[in-house]
């Protein structure tokens, strides 16, 4: 322990009034050795008890004590030497031993708690999955019905009778060959966009964009049968759990000033399913399709057709937000899959005349509030 | 060193003037700020209480009164224990009550736009009055010679009063406007409106001045009360000029905004069609809110240096009184600077990492639909690569940026008198266990 024999000036606070006396303050053997005059005193601040108002820094040009053996009571040395020696005498005051004991068991603490996830992961064990498989049936119909509604706000509803009735014939026949209780049910938007979505309570959105640039009833069929297959496999009820799971940690991690971030994690979270899930959904459909004794030619021409946009979008777009994020999609890999499956008999998803009819769903469009808590029909 | 202090015998009782400065490098912070940024990457985001405090200690320690040093002595445990139990209390409650009405009224706008709204004035009513918790955890952790500050007086009220002032003007204008649509036109109630909300800005000198005597006359440094003595008449003349320019800075962006829709069609694509926007395409909008939002500040910088130089001549402590040196021509460099920083600390970030995603990351590729799959696992991996560099620049700056505001106004600040020191005492007020909570879950803790 180096000890510091000349005395330093310094100005003592007892902490009861403002007022300061000068006191002469010296580093001992074992603590801050301080005396004050008139009266005369004389304490010493063990080197462990002591605390700083700021970390004590290398080019420190003064310093200001406490110590926990005399609460209240205050020493301040304007004296770089003396704030230099004090560094070797209490290193605990130094910026990098206090920055390192503040965030030591949180770094050891994130590390273990990446590790667990890793390991929950590793082992097969989805959390949030299982979270969504206790959600009773009534709840997964309203998120389910609140996603759509958010989903396809400014769209209307495409409800031609004849067409409603060709896509609920197709959807009864997918559904009783998932073994589901109730058919699923499809709705149709009038939305350009191509695109196919499933929410929570066994719940499909279609697009007229999709319906339009399919070839055949076989190719909806297929898309409709990816849909399930995420249904089946709760991806959708998992999405939403994982979204608001993960809002609640951003929040938590930016120390509550996260607002803006936990907005775009939830956006990140929505931006669509893993590619593990897509093959999933993709394996379920195959099943689904050779249960329901339907070609899976028609989701083979789907991804085709799908990959074909994709190239031509590729040169006249430009880039869209979080695309960045995103990644090129195995389009041409899940194509392969779907063609290297055994052929087997089927039949047309939906005879001529009704495949004409859900051509024409959107001739007669309606508002989707008015048709809300409509309920499929029990098989 | 010596000299500075003032050469006062043992525990002298007479009245002294007191000076306060503000001593510290700005420099020093970067090297701060830095390794604060890493800490929060490393511990996923809860050293940031930790971070705070530091910055804070070494705010405090450059206050210098009569070259001794102001001592900050809050911890990061008490902020993150603060946090924890508003996290629970509001944060947790709120989350789960909105997803208990997406289930309850599943899609219904009207159910949800009432949530919504009732939220709104809850967490309005909240604001104020987190404002106050906070700035009485920060006060009672100000210590200088050993005595510490202190705010006596009422979170509630003060949140109340931070409520009404703006709360009562806005109703009194949608009544009127209300009852002249009703007797005449929707149009010329949509008018009155309009008028009424610019209007309704008129109340915010004599809001800031009331709110400030408020929390002044609360304040307490050891056992002797702060007073606050102004009236809101001297803050208007130099408001016109400020309301004057923000109206017309506010009237050009929206033009501008509404020019840059109405072209190629983006209007009805975005809005009508909701063919989502490129990025691209967003940019000059950003471009335009964030040089008005520069343009606003340095409008206003004139009017904020003389509230500052008010609020400070009318605060008075033991006979002595403040005094506020602020000009609007130094304000305006600060805010433009910090501003100037912020934006090229984060377009830095953005550069280095999307550097580091060019080089080790994943390459971006359109994708039509959801049948066709994001890669998450890719996805996850350019993130990783991207926050880093955002969060380590963003705390930089930000660190920069508060240390320079510190030293802008506690270098301005002055006390007019001399205050019998000896006579001051320890304050017998109690002191707030945990810290801001509330504060930080709305981020509005300055300092």
């Amino acid at each position: 322990m180096p000890s510091n024999s000349t005395a330093t000036y310094g100005r003592f606070s007892d902490g009861r009034s403002a007022s300061a006396r000068d006191a002469s303050v010296n580093l001992g053997l074992s603590g801050v050795e301080i005396r004050l005059t008139s009266p005369d005193q004389q304490m010493i601040w063990q080197y462990d008890t002591l605390k700083a108002a700021e970390p004590v820094r290398t080019h420190a040009i003064d310093v200001l004590l406490t110590s926990t053996s005399q609460p209240g009571a205050s020493v301040f040395v304007p004296s770089p030497d003396f704030a230099r020696n004090l560094r070797l005498s209490a290193p605990h005051l130094t910026a990098r031993a206090e920055r390192w004991r503040h965030a030591r068991p949180w770094v050891f603490g994130s590390l273990a708690a990446m590790g667990f996830v890793a390991l929950i992961y590793a082992a097969g064990w989805s959390p949030i999955r299982s979270m969504a498989g206790v959600l009773p049936q009534s709840w997964r119909e309203r998120l389910g019905e609140s996603a759509v509604a958010s989903m396809t706000e400014g769209h209307k509803l495409c409800a031609s009778p004849a067409g409603v009735a060709a896509m609920e014939k197709l959807s009864l026949r997918l559904s009783k060959a998932a073994g589901a209780s109730t058919p699923y049910k499809v709705a149709i938007y009038d939305w350009p966009l191509l695109n196919a979505f499933a929410v929570p309570g066994g719940q499909v959105v279609m697009t007229k964009g999709l319906i339009e640039k399919a070839g055949s009833p076989d190719e909806v069929a297929g898309v409709l049968a990816h849909e399930i297959g995420h249904g089946i496999e709760l991806h959708p009820e998992t999405g939403i759990i994982r979204a608001i799971g993960l809002a609640a940690a951003v929040e938590l991690m930016m120390g509550g000033s996260g607002g803006a971030l936990a907005n775009m994690g939830l956006l990140l979270a929505q931006l669509g399913y893993t590619r593990t899930a897509e093959h999933e959904a993709d394996l379920q459909a195959i099943t689904l399709l050779k249960n329901a004794a339907i070609s899976n030619k028609g989701l083979g021409d789907f991804f085709k057709r799908v990959e074909t946009i994709e190239d031509e979008d590729k040169v006249t777009k430009t880039l869209k937000p979080f695309d960045l994020l995103r990644t090129h999609p195995p389009t041409a890999e899940r194509e392969k899959l779907v063609r290297n499956q055994k052929d087997y008999p089927s039949t047309p998803a939906l005879d001529e005349a009704s495949w004409q009819e859900l051509k024409r769903v959107c001739t007669i469009t309606k508002d989707p509030a008015k048709d809300a808590g409509v309920d499929g029909a029990p098989l | 060193m010596h000299s500075i202090l003032q050469a006062a015998g043992p525990g002298t009782d007479q009245p002294e003037p007191i000076d306060i400065r503000f001593d510290g490098s700005s420099g020093r912070m970067i090297g701060l700020g830095f390794i604060n940024g890493v800490l929060k990457i490393l511990t996923l985001g809860l050293y940031s209480f930790w971070a705070k405090t530091e910055v804070r200690r070494r705010i405090w320690a450059a206050t210098r009164l009569n070259g001794e040093p102001v001592a900050y002595t809050g911890t990061g445990k008490e902020l993150l224990l603060g946090f924890l139990i508003v996290f629970g209390v509001v944060v947790i409650p709120v989350m789960l009550s909105g997803v208990a009405v997406s289930l309850l009224f599943a899609g219904s706008k009207e159910a949800l736009g009432l949530y919504q709204g009732v939220l709104y004035i809850a967490f309005f009513l909240l604001v104020g009055n987190a404002i106050y918790r906070a700035q009485r955890y920060r006060l009672s952790r100000t210590e200088w010679r050993g005595i510490r500050g202190g705010l006596d007086g009422s979170p509630g009220r003060y949140g109340w009063m931070y409520f009404w002032t703006l709360a009562a003007p806005f109703t009194a204008a949608a009544v009127l406007a209300g009852i002249v649509a009703w007797a005449t036109a929707p149009a010329v109630g949509g008018a009155i409106m309009l008028l009424g909300m610019l209007g309704m800005l008129w109340v915010l000198p004599w809001r800031a001045n009331k709110l400030q005597a408020a929390i002044t006359n609360d304040m307490r440094f050891g056992d002797r009360p702060l007073t606050y003595s102004g009236t809101a008449g001297p803050l208007y003349k130099r408001y016109l000029f400020a309301w004057g320019g923000n109206a017309l800075i506010f009237a050009a962006a929206l033009g501008a905004t509404g020019a840059y829709l109405m072209q190629e069609d983006r209007y009805i694509n975005w809005f009508v069609l909701k063919i989502p926007p490129a990025l691209v395409e967003l940019a000059p909008l950003a471009a335009i809110w964030v040089l008005t939002l520069i343009a606003s500040a340095v409008v206003t910088s004139w009017y904020r240096a003389m509230q500052m130089n008010h609020f400070a001549g009318h605060t008075h402590f033991e006979g002595a009184t403040f005094r506020g040196e602020a000009t609007g021509r130094s304000l305006m460099w600060l805010v433009l600077s910090n501003w100037l920083l912020s934006i090229g600390g984060l377009l830095a970030a953005l550069a280095i990492g999307g550097t580091l995603i060019f080089a080790f990351g994943t390459a971006p590729r359109e994708v039509i639909d959801e049948v066709a799959a994001p890669d998450r696992a890719a996805g996850l991996l350019n993130l990783l690569l991207i926050m880093p560099p955002i969060i380590i620049m963003t705390t930089l700056t930000a660190t920069f940026a508060q240390f320079r505001s510190a030293r802008y106004f506690l270098s301005r600040l002055k006390l007019d008198g001399p205050v019998a020191l000896g006579a001051i005492l320890q304050g017998a007020h109690k002191r707030p266990a945990r810290g801001e909570g509330l504060a930080q879950v709305f981020d509005i803790d300055a300092f």
